[in-house]
Formats: structure tokens, sequence, C-alpha cells
């Protein structure tokens, strides 16, 4: 595994016409037989209820019923397709994401359960995945949101607790070492090239950060897994409990405290913290104590920052990617960020 | 002028969301429809302020490579004086303004990996800053509704 997020190649659909109705006609389709084919044993497959979600803001998200017959055993279960949109505001790769979820399963991580992969796009017209749906609901606010502030503080740390599993996964018995470089640096460099592929008019205040951002980039203490966007959105919640962990199409090899920095990004503060209860202290000391890596305060400052400016990035992604005519979605200059890179490398 | 700009974005909005979106079956088409009309709005909101904004800009921006030829090699000393002598001299050509204004941003995404002084540095900060605060083109922002899907960046 490299960054996680190479160029994923963009095949031409495959006799998929665009229209929602026949698009959803010809994925039941084709699903249908792909799954006919994973499901050692069955017969009888179907799937039915195939609709697009309004949520994913950088993947096709289809849910479904697949349901099919072991000799005298009926099962029916929810399934979820990821695919590859026309544009998006990340270029990731399928077959990453369906590597990295499979060597989960044998780890405490709550990773959904993963079924199969188009890595080529040849089946769906662009490169897919086929996941069990786990049970739960998405809450992007739930640390401030309705439940007992104990029980926000506890679902906090859960998530925590579950970074700390994510940290401790041996990533190298799994499968999932490339021998290529990671840590600060190449992250930076990595979303430099992102930056200047989907640049579209001057940004001096990004170059004034990346700026910053090179000649202060710490070296790793540690190379391990990291999730890409660890938040309370990319997770399910049973009851109070977290049921599952999505989204791992930007898992890569880095720094331990990389998913921290991202996670105490103040502008998302009302996704990742509890005022008062659960701030970057009590997160950096939670983290430590899970994995016994040292938070260093600078260092975390310069991933808080480089969190806002990748986040930049992304959203420049998704502006460059309306204005070519691939995007359903209007993005704007990330001006929201700039203030708060700036005050950080005050700092 | 009736009606003005702003009437006629407003009316766009109000006819999308009463007559357009109660026909709508899909949830992705009506989050879609959403949106937009958001994003109209905004434009109803700020467009006027848009031509002030990019004059502020341009003058400040000014300052700012004025400032920087000083620490500047001939080449791009020279570049900047080209580039601040190209001023659109009709002010009230919007596009032209927006056209001045790239071109004195890319002078000082020059300057800046051309290595200024700290002083100059923090200078260019301060207006930064300055400039994301003014900036007219700002939606405050849908928030995700829950779901059991999850994700996105």
């Amino acid at each position: 595994m490299s960054t996680g997020k190479e160029t994923a190649g963009r095949p031409s659909p495959a006799g998929i016409d665009s229209s929602a109705a026949a698009t959803a006609q010809a994925f039941s389709a084709a699903l249908t037989q792909v799954l006919a084919g994973e499901l050692v044993g069955a017969s009888d497959v179907r799937v039915s209820a195939l609709e697009r979600t309004t949520t994913g803001l950088s993947r096709e998200n289809w849910t479904f019923t697949a349901a099919w017959r072991e000799g005298d055993i009926h099962h029916s279960r929810r399934m979820i397709l990821r695919r590859d949109p026309a544009a998006s505001l990340l270029r990731t790769e399928r077959k990453r994401e369906f590597d990295v979820l499979r060597a989960l399963q044998a780890t405490p991580v709550p990773a959904p359960p993963v079924r199969w992969v188009d890595a080529g796009g040849t089946v769906l017209g662009a490169p897919a995945l086929v996941m069990d749906r786990v049970a739960g609901e998405c809450d992007w606010f739930v640390l401030n949101g309705p439940r007992p502030a104990a029980v926000r503080l506890a679902l906090a740390q859960s998530f925590m607790a579950i970074l700390g599993d994510v940290q401790k996964v041996d990533w190298r018995a799994l499968g999932l070492d490339d021998g290529a470089p990671h840590g600060a640096i190449h992250e930076l460099v990595f979303w430099a090239a992102e930056l200047r592929r989907v640049q579209i008019e001057p940004l001096p205040e990004m170059d004034l950060t990346y700026a910053w951002l090179h000649q202060r980039a710490p070296a790793p203490q540690a190379i391990v897994l990291v999730h890409g966007d660890f938040k309370p959105g990319n997770a399910l919640l049973l009851g109070d409990r977290i049921s599952a962990m999505l989204d791992w199409e930007t898992a890569h090899l880095g720094d331990p405290l990389e998913d921290l920095g991202w996670m105490t990004n103040p502008v998302r503060a009302r996704e990742q913290q509890i005022k008062d209860l659960w701030e970057q202290a009590e997160m950096a000391a939670a983290l430590n104590a899970a994995t016994g890596f040292k938070i260093d305060p600078v260092e975390l400052i310069w991933w808080n920052v480089f969190s806002c400016w990748k986040l930049a990035v992304i959203v420049l992604t998704g502006l460059q990617a309306f204005v070519a005519g691939e995007l359903e979605r209007i993005y704007h200059n990330p001006t929201f960020l700039f203030h708060t890179m700036f005050r950080l490398m005050k700092e | 002028m009736r009606p003005t700009v702003r009437e006629q974005l407003d009316g766009v909005c109000r006819i999308l969301e009463e007559v357009i979106a109660p026909e709508i079956a899909s949830s992705h088409t009506r989050e879609t429809l959403r949106n937009l009309v958001s994003n109209l709005r905004m434009l109803s909101r700020s467009w006027t302020r848009l031509l002030p904004f990019l004059h502020w800009d341009n003058a400040a921006s000014t300052a700012l490579l004025v400032a920087a030829r000083e620490q500047a090699d001939a080449p791009l000393a020279a570049r900047i004086d080209s580039t601040v002598a190209s001023a659109p001299a009709d002010l009230a050509d919007a596009e032209a303004a927006h056209a001045y204004n790239a071109a004195l941003r890319a002078c000082l995404s020059e300057c800046i990996l051309a290595s200024c002084d700290a002083v100059l540095i923090e200078r260019m900060t301060e207006h930064f800053a300055d400039r994301a605060a003014r900036y007219p083109l700002r939606l405050t922002g849908a928030q995700p509704k829950p779901s059991a899907a999850g994700g996105g960046a």
C-alpha cells in the first residue's frame, strides 16, 4: 500500500445508461450476476430495493437487499455498493479500500464485511465494491447531540479506543506493506500534487501555508495504519455503541498523529469535541494511553494546519470538478479554512 | 430595472422550491435541488458586493507587491511592475477587475515561493485572513443529515 489515494483509472461505461432508472435496473442485473459468482453454494440470487442514497460526498452509495438460497435455507442481507462517480472530491482506489477492509476483518476494528470489488470498473462502468450494510445510524454531530453528557463522553472515548486499535493493527502481517516511504513530508507532497492538479486560479494563501508546512514537517515516530477521515460522520451507531467505522477509502500508512490532527482540527470541533469534557488535551491523553505514542503539541499543531490545508485541497477538487461540469454540487473557495490555518500557524 | 437581479434570483428559488421540488421523487435529486437553491440565495445576497470586494483586494494586493518588489530579483521585479501596470482603465468592468485580481494574486504566489522575509509574510498573512473574512461568495453551509449510510469528506 502506498498513499492509498493514487489515481483510479476510469474506463468508459460498459453499456450502463446514465438515466437513474435505467442505471438502477442495469446495476441490479449486474449485481445479481456478481453475487451469484461470489456467494459460494448460493442459488436463486436476487437483488432488490436498489436505491442511491443522498450520503457520500466522494463516492456513489447504493443500498440494496440481496437474497439467496443455500440448500433449504433462505438468506436476506442488506448490502451497500460504493461506486466511483464521474467526478469526486477524492481520487482513491476501490481495490486498496477492499484490501484494507478485508485485512481489518482479522482485527478488533469494527469495519463492514466486504464482499466484492470491481477494481477496473468492467462490470458497473466504474470501479466499485460491495459491502454488507452494518446495522446502525450515522450522526455527524452525535458528540454534541441530545444524549446525556456522560453517554456522549463515553462515545467519544470509544471512538478514540477504536483509533487506538487502528494504530495497533499489524499492517505488515496483514499484507498492507508497500515498502514506500510514509509520514508528514510524503503526505504533504502528495496533497501538493493534488492541489496543482485541480487548481484553476492563483491561491497565494495555499502557497504560503504549504511553505510553512514544508519547512516544519516532522519525522514520524512510527508508521501506523491511518484512517484518513476519522470522525463520527464515518461511524455507525447502534444505540450508544459504535457498530462500524466506515469510509476506509483514504486509509494509508503514516504518522500516528495524522488522524489525531484531523480529529482535533478546530474547524471540526463541533463534530469531534465536547466543550470542557473532550477537547484536544483529553483526546491526546486518551490516544497516548491507548497506544503509548508520544503526542508532541508542536507536531500536533503541524497536523492541525495540515488537516485544514488538506481539507482545502479537497474542497478545491470539488470546485474544479463543478467548473468542469462534472459535479452536481457547487463548491466555493475554502476561505473558512484560511483563517484557522493562519491562527494555528502563529501558535 | 424591475425585476431586479435579486428579485429574479429569489423568484427562481421560490419557483424551484414550491413548484419543482414537490414533484421530485428521488431523495438524491431533492437534496441536489436543495443545495442549488441555497447557492442561488447566496448569490442573491452577495452579488452586489463582488465588485467593491475586488477593488479593495486589488488595492491591498498591489501594496503588498510594491513591498515585495524590494526583495525580488530582477526578473520577478519586472513581472511585478508589468502586472501592477496592467490595472484596468474602466473601474466598472467587473470581468477586467477579476482578471486583474487573478494576475496580482499569481504574482503574490511567486513572491511567497521566492521566499519573502518574515515581516512581509506576516503582512501577507494578515491580508489573506482579512480577505477570507470579507470574501462575498460564501455559503453558511447546510449541515449533513443523520443517515444509515454515513460517509463523506
